[in-house]
């Protein structure tokens, strides 16, 4: 950390360039060869789809992300909320979806932001999970579980706030049946980020059937 | 001196028994598991742990590795190819469930301490929390430097090579494939045109309704002793007789009626699909529309999906005849991609052939 720190701010001394230092973090994450059109469609989608769950799990998630980005000296990436909201709208799938590419670094520090809430988050999530399992067995619905619903309420509204419903992949999930079922999916996927590899292993699953 | 290691979670706990291998001079005061004696696995809800030697262990590694990964993209990786078969497998089975599926070694000269007098195939259904501590338990083994050192985290994402098509570049890629071989067909088709067009005058008094069948360019196909249209035998033997419709000469060309008949075929396929979880890859489609909008054709474009065509909505969804539906009538063909994410793609066959 303080490593880090005293890098960045000779960084800072050297010159007031922002994309000089890269925090040493998103090292391990490997290098995957893509397009120069930038990172592909469904990993888009999916990492702000990821942000989302994180934002429906915890009240304040989208100032969570901030803190995030600033514990882990992720700033040379990602500078301030307004960024950070540009390269989430980097989906497709958004109201105001951004025409602009997602850099492997930028995906990276995204990827880092997910797996850091995520672990934070891990005790709920499991509990989430499980709850949901016991009440799918004795069909019990899931309106009766206050977290559960919670999460489930609050996925939906952040969803069809901030998706394009012109879009046909939005049009689909049109349903709460679907949107429930999409943000059970998230938490699962949740789940495997707060792992030992949870983080390699949803960074490499980004890139499934894109590369050669 | 046998040296055990164990990797606990709430649901799953792996213990490796084995031996150093010689002395590597590691001085770190934990001495290095280089040669696997035995393997276990604990799982909650199932009393017997899973044992097994080396080529268990290594087969439930690679395969839940594999599958994890599988999990995570939605997309399902290849068998990958293996001079023995693998001993563990894992597939999604119905209700969100994950089954692990361990068959015995077959010698079972490696673990001469463990008594399994009578090796039966294992099978354990795990949810997904389950499934998880499964996972945890190996990546925590694998981040392990001291326990197998030469075994650790590999991962790659698949390529595209493996994949039906998904993404938009595949997409545009694949229906233009289909495109071009559509187009060979119905050049192929028409270029048999004549010679059923000279046979026409020939009988035509005897059986009208069949000889205008074969100027439909059937000349492959048996002639259908019945008048029936091609919707009716499917409705009962669920095959649709596609071919007729691809080869119907008269296909709806009008852009802005192909794009009404789109929208309606998306509406509809929205309405009905429930998009089943134990479906992992694509499903593609061509369906033929009539004018009015019915569905009067389908068919896997890829056989092997044949089986998974219950889990769409176009079984229901076609056409059940009431009354005569004009033979030749004028078709539009559509690509529909039933995504595993939930989503639909509907895309117009003929606008693909014309460019």
């Amino acid at each position: 950390m303080l490593l880090a720190t005293v890098r960045a701010v000779s960084v800072m001394q050297l010159e007031q360039s922002q994309s000089q230092s890269i925090p040493i973090i998103l090292d391990s994450l490997p290098d995957l060869p893509i397009s120069e059109k930038g990172c592909p469609r469904r990993a888009r989608l999916e990492i702000d789809l990821m942000l989302l769950a994180i934002e429906a799990l915890y009240l304040g998630g989208a100032e969570h992300m901030l803190v995030v980005i600033s514990e882990l000296d992720l700033q040379t990436v990602i500078q301030n909320r307004v960024t950070l909201w540009r390269l989430r709208s980097t989906n497709p799938l958004r109201r105001f979806s951004q025409r602009r590419t997602l850099s492997l670094m930028e995906a990276k520090a995204l990827v880092v932001i997910i797996c850091n809430l995520g672990r934070r988050l891990t005790a709920k999530i499991r509990q989430l999970l499980m709850d949901y399992e016991a009440l799918k067995q004795k069909q019990i619905p899931i309106e009766r579980h206050l977290q559960l619903s919670n999460y489930l309420t609050q996925f939906r509204v952040h969803f069809r706030s901030r998706m394009n419903p012109r879009r046909a992949l939005v049009m689909a999930y049109s349903s709460d049946e679907k949107l429930n079922e999409l943000a059970m999916r998230l938490l699962e996927k949740l789940l495997f980020c707060t792992g030992t590899a949870g983080m390699q292993r949803f960074w490499i699953s980004l890139f499934d059937g894109e590369v050669e | 001196m046998t040296i055990e290691r164990q990797y606990s979670l709430p649901n799953c706990k792996l213990i490796l028994q084995g031996l150093p291998q010689g002395t590597d001079g590691k001085s770190d005061g934990r001495a290095s598991l280089n040669l696997l004696m035995n393997a276990e696995c604990h799982l909650v809800g199932y009393p017997q742990p899973i044992t097994g030697g080396r080529e268990f262990f290594e087969s439930l590694v690679r395969q839940v590795s594999r599958y994890a990964q599988g999990f995570l993209s939605g997309l399902t990786p290849p068998e990958p190819h293996h001079p023995k078969p693998e001993l563990v497998e894992l597939h999604p089975i119905a209700g969100d469930l994950h089954q692990l599926t361990v068959y015995p070694a077959q010698e079972q000269e490696s673990s001469g301490d463990s008594p399994l007098p009578s090796p039966a195939i294992v099978k354990v259904d795990l949810t997904t929390v389950q499934l998880f501590d499964l996972v945890e338990a190996i990546d925590q083994f694998l981040a392990d430097s001291q326990t197998l050192p030469e075994l650790s985290l590999q991962l790659k994402p698949l390529s595209k090579r493996y994949l039906k098509p998904e993404q938009p570049v595949a997409q545009r890629v694949m229906p233009a494939a289909i495109g071009v071989s559509s187009l060979a067909l119905t050049a192929l088709a028409l270029f048999a045109l004549p010679i059923p067009d000279v046979k026409r005058p020939q009988d035509p008094k005897l059986q009208p309704v069949e000889t205008r069948h074969g100027s439909s360019l059937q000349t492959e196909t048996v002639p259908t002793p019945t008048a029936t249209p091609p919707s009716a035998s499917s409705s009962t033997t669920g095959e649709p007789p596609l071919a007729a419709n691809l080869s119907s000469p008269e296909t709806i060309s009008d852009p802005e009626e192909l794009n009404n008949l789109k929208a309606q075929l998306d509406e509809k396929l929205v309405k009905a699909w429930i998009p089943a979880t134990d479906v992992k890859v694509p499903l593609v489609y061509r369906v033929s529309v009539a004018k009015d909008g019915a569905i009067v054709g389908y068919k896997p474009l890829n056989p092997s999906q044949e089986q998974a065509t219950e889990q769409t909505p176009l079984p229901d969804l076609l056409y059940k005849p009431v009354g005569n539906r004009p033979q030749n009538e004028p078709l539009a063909d559509f690509q529909v991609t039933f995504n595993p994410d939930g989503s639909l793609e509907v895309q117009s066959l003929s606008v693909m052939n014309n460019q």
